[in-house]
């Protein structure tokens, strides 16, 4: 398919002249620490037009839409308005030449009104050099006009107005200048059926005034009602642009996905018959009622979309959060849940999400960040000499391979690799009998990422019951016994690793299971 | 979480409810109807009760204006000029039928005070400026004066041949700035030299302050180089002194200050380096005040005089023990 | 060495400048002696600020706290009750004032600023009520002793801000108290993470940050021999500055025991220094702001050349 497309675009760049494409990014690269976030990205986009850019978490969408709109430059490559290239100086930049995009949840500022959101920036109107207040009323009521929506009242706070209300004020906002080409970033999310209809219809009534919309959703249905074309990005490359008409669900999925990434993975092990961690009924903000059980030298995967309740699951099993309903036993023993120190006495660890934020201290030393979490056990009646701490850490760094100068060496100092596993070291440490991971891998090498995979085999294979979160489905079949999907905070699927594969895991996710 | 905003709820309700007893005890005045009649309101407005003088002078006035009957209102402002004048400006506006400047500077209160005047509201005053001052139908003050010729005298008595004196002065305090240089006059008309000025930074800890500041000259200072006297402008600062010497175990400095405070007082009683405090006659001041303010609610008449200085008492280790 | 070196250096500086213009008087033993004994008292605050601000907030408090133990301690022994008592009453005090501190800070979550500067005034007002805005004197001779005798021809003060000091150094550095309490200061969530209870460890800073104050309160009480209900007030702000100073000697820009004493140092040095050379009041005011901002500059940009 990816080819068809491509020969496709190209016949068609034949026959139209480049006055067609009203945005292009051409050859874009970006990179992080070392990491290709994008890595030669092309994007056409026509005027009149609604295109969807779809792509997996941490396929570079989010990078690219910042490029498009002055928030992040690019190391390499150029973007072309209009067949010019051009050069944006920041966002207001990018918005003074018709370039605008729309997240999901800044869009508006709520504490005032939603005459002043719709001026905001650099171009609220003025007279002698004071604001404008009847002008600015009055471009408020054109805009929404414009839009059909002439009933907000612009002198109302924009926080008091409904959610898919506030969308049309941040979209009026966006098309108060001269807004060429707009970019929505899952403008749906908080949005009711009706409500996305009210939103679709102003977004047609825009193509029809010849502005370009790009579309970022997770969900294909409304990509399918809405849109004109796709473009599909995958491992920060573009991977293919269709028409709409021209494909299905199912293929753009298969297009997400990609092929396999090669041999990381370790050999399966073989988990014991007793159950380790169970959980029964479990319900939390999102979760609700799950039921699940991890055996002795099983690794979980759990797989969904973001917000499908993944992460919020470990976190309760952690003692990280509370649940609201529902029980959980630890190797038969119900848990209180009621904080990290308590899961953590009854074997159960987390490695959390975001390393920088929520696993390590940056300006502390390796031996500190690795003592926090076994204070209670280096400890003899609340002292603790360095010689102990050095000495755990010295363990660690030799049991991980941590790649470092000395135990006092400060963590923000290593790579992110190496940051990732004195997070793992913290908790390895304590010998936890059911070890918690959320996006094991997120942002580290690959040669790392094979290390990781091999310690956590190793640690089932001693008999840890491991449940792995990630975003990364074929980390998921690769490294796990055993995937359950949630969606929406319940569990919609649950298959053995082995013979499964990204599509089927997909529509689990998506909730698209018959 | 709902446990901790029942807490909180709880918490402020019961910080409340304390702060409104606190209030209740604290303020409750009970003004006794005078017999026939209109009972005079009072306002009285000080910047800084926190003081111990003040406070002293304020709560006498209090009670003596209760005995006549008075319905009298006390404001502090802590040392917000801007706060005090809004405070003049509410009691105008209530009509209150005198207003009362305690322990004040004129040249702050200026714009509440003319605002009284405007308004027909007499402006009586305790100790509140050093000069007579038009719009106050009567300010009744120490003669600060009097006050630091007294004290500064004890130290020239104590020392014939003359020598070095340190000066510890709070010259933001009109009284104080004008008790200093009456007293850093006397000193260099008697062939003193006043070795230095120094000023105290702020005034809640003005003993510490006093202290370690005469403690840093003795060092630089000592022995025959040592003055002969440390006058300070007001007791708490006279007090550092005196332990500043003690400490140091400087034989012939002698202190004296004034205000006539308790602990000044038993310093003197002990015999050492401290020789002289001047005991303001608050009963007096307050006294005249509130016979001019009875005087002016009774017959409607204002005193011919609007400016009273009243003298103090020496106090020294002769008398002492009266005190 | 520059990176972390610019307070010390700034120290050594302000030591040899007034060494060298009165270098009879100021490096004399009797002058660095009374140096000491001038900075003892703020010596204790700001150690146990120093807890504070190494969990991340800062206790606004402890100036007001130090001014109601002395109130509280004064009143009782005139009153009649023992020393004893009334010191471990005074220290109650402090103990309870961190402990609203605390549980407003850590439990009810609000910010330390608005909930310290809170129980600030209302400490004050207490502070009042039990002087009833008097200069409280006339204690036992035996209780004076603590801030007014010698040991060794040193002036108490200085054992009593040395002990603390040394306490609270230990504690933070080979407790396991104290590494919660970095790792608290160092990231919140991280430390929750790892098993910390964090709204208990914030609270039991706040506890320390009372105690200490209520002690530096007792000890100002027994060296003026009196008490007023704004003696220890100036504490705060002067405590804080000290941290601040401090905390630039550190690398990871940590409040650290060692580098606080050397900002109480500073502190002392330079009002000792400049009264012995004979500056006026206000232009040592100025000064004093000019040399804290200095120093903190001094170290950012310094930083900012090597990272």
């Amino acid at each position: 398919m990816t080819s068809d497309i491509h020969q496709g675009a190209d016949q068609l760049k034949a026959v139209l002249s480049p006055d067609d494409y009203v945005l292009e990014a051409v050859d874009i690269s970006k990179h992080f620490d070392g990491v290709f976030a994008l890595n030669g990205v092309d994007l056409k986009i026509r005027s009149g037009e609604i295109h969807a850019l779809l792509g997996e978490n941490g396929a570079g969408k989010s990078t690219l839409i910042k490029i498009l709109t002055g928030v992040l430059p690019q190391d390499s490559g150029s973007i072309v308005l209009n067949g010019v290239p051009v050069e944006f100086k920041g966002v207001n930049g990018a918005r003074r030449a018709g370039v605008v995009a729309l997240y999901q949840e800044l869009s508006i500022v709520p504490g005032i009104s939603v005459a002043e959101n719709i001026s905001l920036g650099d171009d609220m109107p003025t007279r002698t050099g004071l604001v404008d207040w009847t002008e600015m009323r009055r471009v408020a009521q054109e805009q929404l006009g414009r839009l059909n929506q002439g009933h907000i009242p612009v002198q109302t706070m924009a926080g008091r107005l409904t959610p898919v209300q506030q969308t049309m004020v941040a979209v009026a906002r966006a098309i108060r200048v001269k807004a060429r080409v707009l970019i929505l970033d899952e403008p749906t999310a908080s949005l009711t059926d009706v409500e996305i209809q009210d939103l679709f219809r102003v977004l047609r009534r825009l193509r029809a005034e010849g502005v370009a919309i790009i579309y970022v959703s997770h969900r294909l249905e409304e990509v399918f009602t809405l849109c004109d074309r796709v473009t599909i990005m995958r491992n920060g490359q573009t991977v293919a642009t269709s028409d709409v008409a021209d494909t299905t669900i199912d293929q753009v999925i298969s297009t997400m996905v990609g092929r396999n990434q090669n041999d990381l993975f370790p050999e399966r092990g073989a988990p014991e018959t007793s159950v380790m961690v169970e959980t029964r009924s479990l319900s939390g903000r999102r979760l609700k009622n799950v039921s699940l059980a991890v055996r002795k030298g099983e690794v979980l995967g759990i797989g969904g979309l973001a917000g499908s309740g993944r992460s919020e699951l470990l976190r309760i099993l952690a003692g990280a959060q509370r649940r609201t309903a529902g029980e959980v036993l630890v190797d038969g023993q119900r848990s209180s849940g009621l904080s990290v120190t308590a899961a953590l006495k009854q074997g159960v660890a987390l490695v959390p999400e975001e390393r920088r934020s929520q696993g390590i201290i940056l300006s502390q030393s390796i031996g500190d960040n690795i003592a926090i979490a076994n204070l209670d056990r280096i400890g003899k009646w609340g002292l603790t000499t360095r010689g102990r701490v050095t000495q755990l850490a010295t363990k660690s760094i030799a049991d991980l391979k941590i790649k470092t100068l000395a135990a006092g060496q400060p963590v923000g100092q290593l790579s992110g690799g190496n940051q990732q596993k004195v997070v793992l070291a913290k908790y390895l440490a304590r010998n936890p009998k059911v070890l918690l991971l959320d996006e094991p891998t997120r942002g580290i090498d690959i040669g790392t990422k094979a290390e990781i995979y091999a310690l956590i085999r190793a640690l089932a294979a001693a008999g840890t019951a491991v449940i792995v979160v990630s975003s990364e489905l074929p980390e998921l079949i690769g490294l796990t016994d055993r995937i359950v999907l949630l969606h929406e905070g319940r569990v919609a699927g649950d298959v053995p690793a082995a013979d499964t594969d990204e599509e089927e895991l997909l529509t689990y996710c998506y909730g698209r299971a018959s | 979480m709902k446990n901790t905003r029942i807490l909180a709820a709880v918490a402020t309700v019961l910080a409340s409810t304390l702060a409104l007893a606190g209030c209740s005890t604290g303020t409750a005045a009970e003004s006794r109807q005078s017999p026939g009649g209109h009972t005079p309101v009072v306002a009285l407005f000080t910047a800084s009760y926190a003081t111990p003088a003040v406070k002293l002078g304020v709560d006498m006035f209090k009670s003596k204006a209760d005995k006549m009957g008075w319905t009298t209102s006390v404001s502090d402002s802590a040392n917000d000029y801007n706060k005090l004048n809004a405070q003049m400006q509410d009691a105008i506006s209530r009509k209150v039928d005198a207003i009362v400047m305690g322990y004040t500077s004129q040249e702050k209160t200026s714009l509440g005070v003319s605002a009284a005047n405007a308004a027909g509201i007499p402006v009586f005053a305790i100790d509140a400026g050093v000069e007579p001052y038009e719009p106050y139908a009567l300010n009744v003050t120490s003669d600060n004066s009097q006050l630091a010729t007294l004290s500064a005298q004890s130290i020239i008595d104590a020392n014939p041949k003359g020598g070095n004196v340190i000066i510890i002065g709070w010259d933001s305090h009109p009284g104080i700035r004008l008790r200093t240089q009456v007293a850093k006059k006397l000193f260099e008309d008697h062939g003193f030299t006043v070795a230095v000025n120094h000023q105290i930074q702020s005034p809640g800890a003005a003993q510490e302050e006093s202290m370690s500041f005469v403690q840093d000259y003795l060092q630089a200072n000592p022995g025959d180089k040592a003055p002969v006297g440390v006058w300070a402008g007001f007791d708490a600062a006279g007090f550092g002194a005196v332990q500043a010497i003690e400490s140091a175990g400087a034989k012939g400095t002698v202190v004296a200050s004034m205000n006539g405070d308790d602990f000044a007082v038993a310093e003197i009683k002990k015999g050492g380096p401290f020789v002289a405090t001047v005991l303001q006659d608050w009963p007096t001041i307050v006294g005249d005040l509130v016979s001019g303010m009875d005087t002016y609610f009774t017959k409607g008449s204002l005193p011919a005089k609007n400016y009273i200085e009243i003298e103090g008492t020496l106090i020294n280790k002769d008398n002492a023990t009266k005190f | 060495m520059l990176k972390s070196g610019g307070t010390i250096l700034g120290f050594l500086l302000l030591v040899i400048v007034f060494g060298a213009l009165r270098p009879d008087v100021f490096l004399s033993f009797g002058n660095l002696r009374n140096v000491l004994e001038q900075v003892a008292i703020l010596a204790i605050v700001a150690a146990v600020q120093s807890v504070v601000m190494v969990v991340g907030n800062f206790d606004l408090s402890v100036g007001a706290t130090a001014s109601l133990a002395g109130a509280v301690v004064a009143q009782l022994m005139i009153s009649g009750y023992g020393i004893t008592l009334s010191v471990l009453a005074a220290l109650a005090v402090g103990a309870v004032v961190g402990a609203v501190n605390g549980y407003l800070t850590a439990y009810l979550r609000l910010s330390a600023f608005v909930a310290t500067l809170a129980t600030m005034t209302s400490v004050s007002g207490l502070t009042f009520i039990v002087t009833n805005g008097a200069t409280l004197f006339g204690l036992p001779k035996a209780f004076m002793g603590l801030g007014q005798g010698r040991w060794l021809e040193m002036p108490n003060p200085i054992f009593v801000a040395l002990a603390v000091s040394l306490l609270v150094w230990f504690v933070l550095r080979n407790t396991t108290l104290g590494r919660r309490w970095h790792a608290i200061g160092g990231n919140a969530e991280v430390a929750k993470l790892s098993g910390v209870n964090v709204s208990l460890m914030r609270f039991a800073a706040f506890v320390v940050a009372g105690l200490g104050s209520a002690l530096a309160g007792i000890v100002l009480t027994s060296r003026l021999a009196s008490a007023t209900a704004t003696s220890g007030d100036s504490y705060m702000l002067l405590a804080i500055a000290a941290v601040f100073l401090g905390m630039t000697i550190s690398k990871e820009g940590q409040a650290n025991v060692g580098g606080t004493l050397i900002g109480v140092g500073i502190l002392g040095v330079l009002s000792n220094g400049l009264n012995i050379v004979g500056v006026s009041t206000y232009v040592q005011q100025f000064l004093t702001g000019a040399i804290i901002v200095a120093a903190v500059a001094f170290s950012r940009l310094s930083n900012k050349g090597v990272s």
